[in-house]
């Protein structure tokens, strides 16, 4: 008997310092993880250096690239120099499949694919890594019964608290921050990662940590994230539920504005949190009488809502309700993108034309 | 607030055909608006179960399709079966449907010899000659019906053989319909199915022996070369043109293949009006 198709998911961390990678075997549902650091003459290229050392691995494995049903990348630096140099490092066959991410987002896919316990209430992320120290909280903003989330990564500024690696006052001052930072900003769980907090010198912290608290460590958590958003996205992200507030993350919606039941209610085309690279959507459209369409432009962040008319031209004479339209909807930047719309007429009864309307939009608010 | 219409369901990947015309739909959208134009169509009837599975398989809209499927009943279920199927999605508004359904009661009560001519002309407008001429044959059978009521009819009737190239016959039906309606368009019609067949002057001889003002005759000249030249112009005229020009130039082989291929074109067009009713 012939065996079935089996997934096999990857999650590839590729950070300044190291390598990390995450398989998941569908078959045998588990999660296979594997890091590598880099040697100190490599971080001028990391992108270069991580992807060699993952072909190493994957050759003495035997593993190939078409072995993989998606591979999804998690970069601290997801610039278009970097995602560009990653993506010209990829072999053929994963160039179009393999998509990249932010850290941030990883992280927030690692802790949404957990059991709700973990995030319900405030989830926190420190990241200590080449000296700085960088955070991702995740907390609830509406408690109604479609509950909401917001996640912020911000950067502590370790001066402030006098704390240096090597410094034998070292845990003492980072529990005093941690102290600061824990009233401002309450968690229940708590995630440690990054090189910084290897060496054995937290003691007076995690005491302070794991009182009335769970406290994991680990390194693997954004390759783990990427390879689960791999499996299956999360239902709070799809419906918009989650704001991601961080560099690259889109947290405006384009609309239109439809009728349902009678009543008129704002339909998004395109969702919030993610990478504005990673955001896209379409939908299609009826036109009426008028060969006009609202768009809106729905700030998640402030609640402010603004619209903008798109007049589509040179299409043939046809009944009202005759013409569908494809709308679709992608980002060029965090605030601006390009709304496309494509005449598919209606079947064979008004052949469509193919004419794509291009409407750029610029996020002011 | 300007409102948009968003699609219901999804575009399928093979259309469904609607069997009395032939007509082909993708999408929810295209059924509602060609249903909301062909009530005619099912006066005594449902559409066909293929239509439920095209929209179960293709379309995604399972839960219609189930709905619908309840529906089965062509007398009792009709105005549930449309009312379910328009409101669905949001391509019509509350008082569209309304409109339809209106317009729909309107259909079923009118007289039957009415229905059937709307049903010809309505398979005339989709290239099946042979059905409407079934549909105007029945109508004329109806013993309600009035002097002008047949002689359109008859005009109808003339016109759906002209399709079919039966000169003969269709011009007996617009003699028929001239002498009920004592219209000028049935007499030229009569005119043009004789020239077809037996040339200017024997057309010219017979609609004299109509005892028909001169003038009349006079008129009809000037307008049958109007319809010569507006063939002459036709994309089927250039064809034809260049196939003679390229035999001509010594490439007779490749005018042979082009020209089969043409005729099968024609054939394939010609054998819609060949199915009936």
């Amino acid at each position: 008997m012939e065996q079935l198709e089996r997934k096999c998911l990857a999650g590839i961390d590729l950070g300044p310092a190291s390598v990390s990678l995450s398989i998941y075997h569908e078959d045998k549902e588990e999660m296979a993880e594997e890091c590598f650091p880099f040697d100190t003459g490599d971080s001028q290229d990391y992108i270069g250096a991580g992807m060699g050392l993952l072909e190493k691995y994957m050759e003495l494995n035997q593993i190939k690239w078409s072995d993989f049903s998606a591979v999804f990348f998690a970069m601290q630096d997801p610039s278009v120099e970097s995602r560009e140099r990653l993506t010209s490092l990829l072999p053929e066959e994963v160039k179009g499949e393999a998509r990249i991410i932010t850290r941030f987002r990883a992280f927030v896919e690692y802790v949404f694919h957990q059991e709700r316990m973990i995030w319900d209430r405030n989830t926190l992320l420190m990241e200590y890594e080449g000296g700085s120290l960088r955070y991702i909280l995740i907390d609830q903003i509406r408690r109604a019964r479609q509950k909401a989330y917001r996640a912020v990564m911000k950067e502590v500024d370790l001066e402030e608290y006098g704390i240096k690696s090597g410094d034998p006052e070292q845990d003492q001052k980072f529990s005093k921050m941690m102290r600061h930072f824990l009233v401002q900003n309450p968690a229940n769980i708590i995630f440690l990662t990054g090189s910084g907090f290897e060496g054995n010198w937290m003691k007076k912290t995690l005491t302070y940590l794991c009182s009335g608290r769970r406290v994991f460590l680990g390194q693997n958590l954004y390759a783990n994230g990427a390879c689960l958003l791999g499996q299956n996205t999360i239902p709070l992200m799809d419906d918009g539920m989650i704001l991601m507030d961080g560099p690259e993350m889109v947290y405006h919606t384009i609309g239109i504005v439809s009728s349902e039941g009678g009543k008129p209610s704002y339909v998004p085309i395109t969702s919030i949190g993610r990478e504005w690279y990673n955001t896209r959507g379409f939908v299609d459209i009826i036109l009426d009488k008028s060969k006009k369409i609202e768009f809106f432009y729905h700030n998640t962040w402030a609640n402010e809502m603004e619209g903008a008319v798109c007049e589509i031209k040179n299409l043939p004479e046809r009944p009202p309700k005759t013409t569908r339209m494809r709308v679709s909807v992608r980002f060029n930047s965090q605030n601006d993108g390009v709304i496309l719309l494509k005449d598919l007429g209606f079947g064979k009864m008004y052949p469509g034309t193919g004419i794509v309307t291009v409407f750029p939009f610029s996020l002011i608010s | 607030m300007r409102e948009t219409l968003i699609c219901t369901g999804r575009l399928g990947d093979h259309p469904y055909r609607f069997p009395e015309t032939g007509v082909l739909v993708y999408s929810y959208e295209e059924i509602c608006y060609y249903l909301s134009q062909h009530m005619i169509c099912y006066l005594h009837s449902l559409p066909d179960e293929e239509l439920l599975l095209f929209m179960k398989e293709e379309l995604g809209l399972e839960k219609l399709a189930k709905s619908l499927s309840k529906l089965n009943n062509p007398e009792r279920d009709q105005m549930k079966y449309f009312a379910a199927l328009f409101r669905e999605g949001s391509y019509f508004h509350e008082e569209e449907i309304r409109e339809i359904l209106d317009e729909y009661r309107s259909l079923k009560n009118a007289p039957t010899h009415l229905q059937l001519k709307m049903m010809g002309d309505l398979m005339m407008e989709n290239r099946r000659a042979s059905a409407a001429i079934d549909y105007y044959d029945k109508a004329l059978a109806c013993p309600e019906i009035s002097d002008k009521e047949a002689g359109e009819l008859c005009h109808n009737m003339g016109a759906a053989r002209m399709r079919l190239f039966r000169f003969q016959d269709a011009g007996l039906d617009f003699l028929k319909a001239y002498q009920k309606l004592e219209e000028e368009k049935s007499l030229f019609y009569y005119y043009m199915s004789v020239c077809f067949l037996e040339g200017e002057e024997k057309a010219d001889e017979e609609i004299r022996s109509l005892e028909v003002p001169d003038i009349l005759l006079e008129s009809f000249r000037p307008k049958r070369q109007m319809f010569l030249e507006e063939f002459r112009h036709s994309d089927l005229s250039g064809a034809c043109r260049r196939l003679q020009f390229m035999a001509g130039s010594g490439r007779e082989e490749e005018a042979r293949i082009k020209r089969e291929k043409q005729v099968r074109t024609m054939q394939r067009r010609f054998r819609s009006e060949l199915i009936r009713a």
